[in-house]
């Protein structure tokens, strides 16, 4: 018996890239497409674009056996390798939403950074690049906004490419499928979706009355429309796949009624897709929304996305394993704790940039100026 | 707020524009589409051969080769001692738990007319190696003479070889904190002397030699008996050659 190749940290490496490409769309959304509905949700997905982002590698440290090697990874691209594309793709997409950061805040960073003092400004003269203005606010750059932030979506894009890497095994019949790509997008982007709107009802909405801001983004159909059509595709896989060779057709067989099934089609797939769908759609129906419905329906499709992306991994392995040996499927202890770890940093990532940012409402900065120049 | 974003805020505070929606709506799956699409591509080429044609067209392929290194198994010899696989982990130091070199066994038929059969398993070192194209800082290779071999000094550990070889001859090697796998004793070969697994098999079940030459032990074998490879339909193009391979033996053990 020996443990997955692939486990834990793998997963949580297609996570966090999924809850980063999820929350930049997100953020596109109004800031690209100017859809009004997800305006209220622009800075936290921002925020939650960049920390996840900074934490895609994270996991991949303590699963590679040479971590000390892993700048060979950014040296060695080529077409055949897709991992090997991780290292363009991500530093693009993290040099381009930082950019894009930059131009999207400036005017709240400008204020904040006249508004607060020791180690904060320091740190926000850093993200500011250029020498912060002392009199009337200019507007923030246009084409770098729009330029840096189109760059970041395209980028995004290509992160079906964590698919990409699965789908090109034929060794492993669950996981050579064409299609394992727009999957992982989908799933990755309806993850990232659910955890800004979760973040925001948690900092912004808690305590507050209904209004009909929150109304439009609890009410909105991108989140049960993505999760249908998620669900479809799953369901046009299963059936293309059950029928074709055998070797496919037990790998599929594994993951729909083996042992592996609990966590991919019931709490993958029911629990993580269907019931939060339905869930959301309820919400349509009911005046105001619930906010606890809606944040019901956010976890699952969070708890939903790992167990997903666990599930397949795992059983994809499972009938072919090294060497003669057999697999066991679950984490191993020494996974566990490196997988909370990990989400330490990404929690403590997180508290820092909501220390930094000025992600609240712009007025309350500028009560804060004015307080402080009354003060002077 | 940046101008942009406060331009739009401008224009009016309404809930859910529909049109809107469904305009981006419609350009975010079409972008999501090409993109995917482009990833496609590229996923189709490399699906179409069980590898990538166009990378493999500059290694040599086996016609191409001075010498290419192959192994004939002849499963009619195999008396399932598994002297192999202890004689290569003796000579390559192979750690605990895991084997370069290993022998399947099955019981073929039904009771009570069954037969007990082996089967030695061994990285084959293909023409098509899916292993080596995967490395994301390619560390794995394939030599001129046909042998795939990995650079320990490059090697990340990633295990995306593993994943890929269709004979889980591949294994991470937890005290070097690498992939790792059988060699062929290449340090052996170079010296002449044949590996340990052929060296110390009792039946003479294991040859190894040169396809390119009509004269070597291993082609006068495959010229004499019908001789297969194992997962043909990966299109690896394995170099290890079995005469008297049960395709039930072969199902069962290697699925």
């Amino acid at each position: 018996m020996t443990n997955l190749e692939w486990g834990l940290p793998v997963v949580a490496k297609y996570l966090f890239g999924g809850l980063s490409a999820g929350a930049f769309v997100t953020y596109y959304l109004w800031q690209g497409f100017g859809m009004r509905t997800f305006r209220p949700l622009a800075k936290l997905a921002w925020i939650s674009a960049a920390v996840f982002g900074l934490a895609i590698p994270t996991p991949i440290f303590g699963h590679l056996g040479q971590p000390g090697r892993w700048s060979e990874l950014l040296t060695s691209f080529h077409w055949t390798s897709p991992m090997s594309w991780a290292g363009p793709i991500l530093i693009g997409y993290l040099i381009a939403v930082f950019l894009n950061g930059r131009f999207f805040f400036y005017r709240d960073v400008v204020l904040a950074y006249h508004a607060s003092k020791g180690l904060r400004r320091r740190l926000l003269r850093i993200i500011l690049l250029t020498k912060p203005p002392d009199g009337p606010l200019p507007p923030t750059s246009g084409p770098g906004l729009k330029v840096t932030g189109g760059i970041a979506f395209i980028l995004v894009l290509f992160f079906g490419y964590t698919g990409l890497e699965l789908g090109i095994i034929p060794s492993r019949p669950l996981w050579a499928n064409p299609i394992n790509p727009l999957m992982f997008l989908l799933t990755g982007i309806v993850s990232g979706m659910a955890w800004v709107v979760l973040l925001w009802l948690a900092l912004e909405r808690r305590g507050e009355a209904s209004t009909p801001e929150e109304a439009s983004v609890l009410r909105s159909l991108a989140l049960p429309a993505l999760l249908g059509f998620f669900l479809a595709m799953n369901a046009v896989a299963f059936l293309t796949l059950a029928y074709a060779s055998p070797g496919v057709q037990a790998s599929v067989m594994f993951l729909a009624t083996g042992e592996m099934a609990p966590m991919f089609v019931w709490v993958g797939l029911g629990a993580g897709v269907a019931v939060p769908a339905l869930l959301l759609v309820a919400n349509q129906f009911l005046t105001p929304p619930r906010r606890g419905l809606a944040a019901l329906a956010y976890v699952l499709v969070l708890v939903g996305a790992f167990a997903q992306k666990y599930g397949l991994i795992a059983a994809g392995q499972y009938l072919a394993p090294p060497g003669g040996q057999t697999y066991s499927l679950w984490p191993t202890t020494g996974e566990l704790i490196e997988f909370v770890a990990v989400c330490a940093l990404v929690f403590f990532l997180f508290q820092v940039a909501l220390w930094i940012s000025p992600w609240r409402r712009l007025g309350e900065m500028r009560e804060s100026v004015a307080s402080q120049e009354a003060t002077a | 707020m940046p101008g942009q974003a406060r331009g739009r805020a401008d224009a009016g505070d309404g809930g859910l524009n529909r049109r809107e929606f469904l305009k981006g709506g419609a350009t975010l799956l079409i972008g999501a589409a090409a993109g995917t699409s482009l990833l496609m591509s590229q996923a189709g080429s490399v699906l179409a051969q069980g590898s990538h044609a166009k990378y493999y067209d500059s290694f040599p392929r086996r016609h191409e080769m001075d010498h290419r290194w192959a192994m004939v198994i002849d499963l009619r010899r195999c008396v399932g001692c598994r002297a192999c696989t202890v004689a290569c982990k003796n000579e390559n130091n192979v750690q605990e738990g895991v084997f370069r070199t290993w022998v399947r066994y099955a019981e073929i038929g039904e009771y009570p007319q069954t037969r007990p059969r082996y089967l030695p398993l061994f990285c084959n070192h293909c023409d098509n190696p899916p292993c080596v194209p995967v490395c994301p800082v390619l560390a794995t290779y394939k030599r001129d003479d046909g042998l795939v071999l990995i650079d320990y000094d490059r090697c990340i550990g990633c295990g995306y070889c593993i994943q890929a070889c269709p004979y889980g001859a591949r294994y991470l090697n937890h005290e070097q904190r690498t992939a790792d796998k059988c060699t062929l004793c290449v340090h052996r070969l170079e010296a002449g002397q044949k590996p340990a697994c052929v060296a110390t098999c009792i039946g003479g079940a294991l040859t190894v030699g040169d396809l390119n030459d009509p004269a070597s032990d291993v082609s006068r074998l495959l010229a004499g008996y019908p001789a297969q490879t194992l997962r043909p339909e990966q299109g690896t193009d394995p170099m290890f050659f079995y005469i008297g391979l049960d395709g039930r033996l072969a199902r069962e053990v290697t699925r």
